[in-house]
């Protein structure tokens, strides 16, 4: 179990160190703020936070349901495990 | 293994990885390219899909060794479902990937080296299912696909990450020079990329851990 947790903490710390910006901020092709059409607009007007609502529920919701499979299973592995001891008595 | 896949910090670990490459996703500045514009967005989603698939075989591959030198049932248990997530994850990237193809290089499937070989893997992969059904005799059936397991991992890396470098793809890092570099690959995108790879990945057992406690308390039900 300690085995593995190192290994699982020593995997998140390079994700980690590897998604920290060294460099500072990226740069874009020279020009591209003119050239490259990018939805700014839409961003302005703020309707991206409509975007972001939208997937941000449906994943938060997910996620909760998946929460509850996840309960779900575990009373049934107890209900399991208390009539094996039953029948075992 | 089995103790770890009860725990619960790396679920919550997962989900507040996965809400924050959302919203930071969307929201954070990305990269100004032609062709692609915004839709650059997609590699938080499309990419991480691969990422977590080839994490997941490689579970799934050392647990298969580890039933060949243990003869626990529990490891093909494991083995068998890492496996179906793995391709399962594999799929929506196919999907995903043929979805983001169609907008930027024109057509959703343009015979890409990567496309085709990610196309040969997960058949090789469903040709394991295939397999796994087909032989009644659980012993038996362990034992064979746990070696076809580790077979098709083989396979699939060099399907994956050496052919496509030894031709032209249309792949960002194909054609002789890996990905990752400066170019590939902006800083302010790796501040979502690197969380969306961990948030999905974990994920992906999350959902696997599920379906093998599923199995392990369906086989208890049966014995009984």
């Amino acid at each position: 179990m300690t085995i593995q947790k190192i290994l699982v903490a020593a995997a998140l710390s390079i994700i980690l160190f590897l998604s920290f910006p060294f460099t500072g901020v990226g740069q874009d092709i020279p020009g591209a703020r003119e050239k490259v059409e990018m939805a700014d607009r839409f961003r302005q007007e703020g309707k991206i936070y409509v975007v972001v609502a939208i997937m941000g529920v449906t994943l938060v919701g997910l996620l909760i349901y998946t929460v509850g499979i996840d309960r779900r299973i575990s009373r049934l592995e107890r209900e399991v495990d208390q009539s094996r001891q039953y029948h075992n008595h | 293994m089995k103790l770890f896949l009860k725990k619960h910090w790396w679920k919550t670990l997962s989900a507040i990885l996965l809400i924050y490459v959302v919203v930071a996703g969307l929201l954070m500045d990305a990269p100004r390219l032609p062709i692609l514009n915004e839709t650059i967005r997609a590699l938080y989603f499309h990419v991480p899909m691969w990422f977590g698939m080839i994490i997941l075989l490689a579970i799934s591959m050392v647990n298969a060794i580890m039933y060949l030198s243990s003869n626990n049932t529990n490891r093909d248990i494991y083995s068998m479902e890492f496996a179906n997530t793995g391709v399962y994850l594999g799929i929506l990237g196919i999907i995903t990937g043929m979805i983001w193809a169609a907008f930027t290089w024109g057509s959703p499937w343009s015979s890409d080296p990567k496309q085709n070989g990610a196309a040969i893997g997960i058949l090789i992969y469903l040709a394991y299912k295939v397999l796994r059904n087909s032989i009644p005799d659980e012993q038996r059936r362990a034992r064979v696909s746990a070696v076809y397991n580790i077979f098709a991992f083989a396979a699939l890396v060099p399907l994956l990450f050496i052919l496509p470098r030894m031709t032209d793809s249309l792949h960002p890092g194909s054609g002789g020079n890996p990905g990752f570099n400066a170019y590939d690959l902006d800083n302010r995108m790796r501040m979502v990329f690197y969380p969306a790879v961990v948030g999905w990945t974990l994920f992906g057992i999350w959902l696997t851990s599920l379906r093998i406690r599923y199995r392990i308390v369906k086989s208890k039900f049966e014995e009984s």
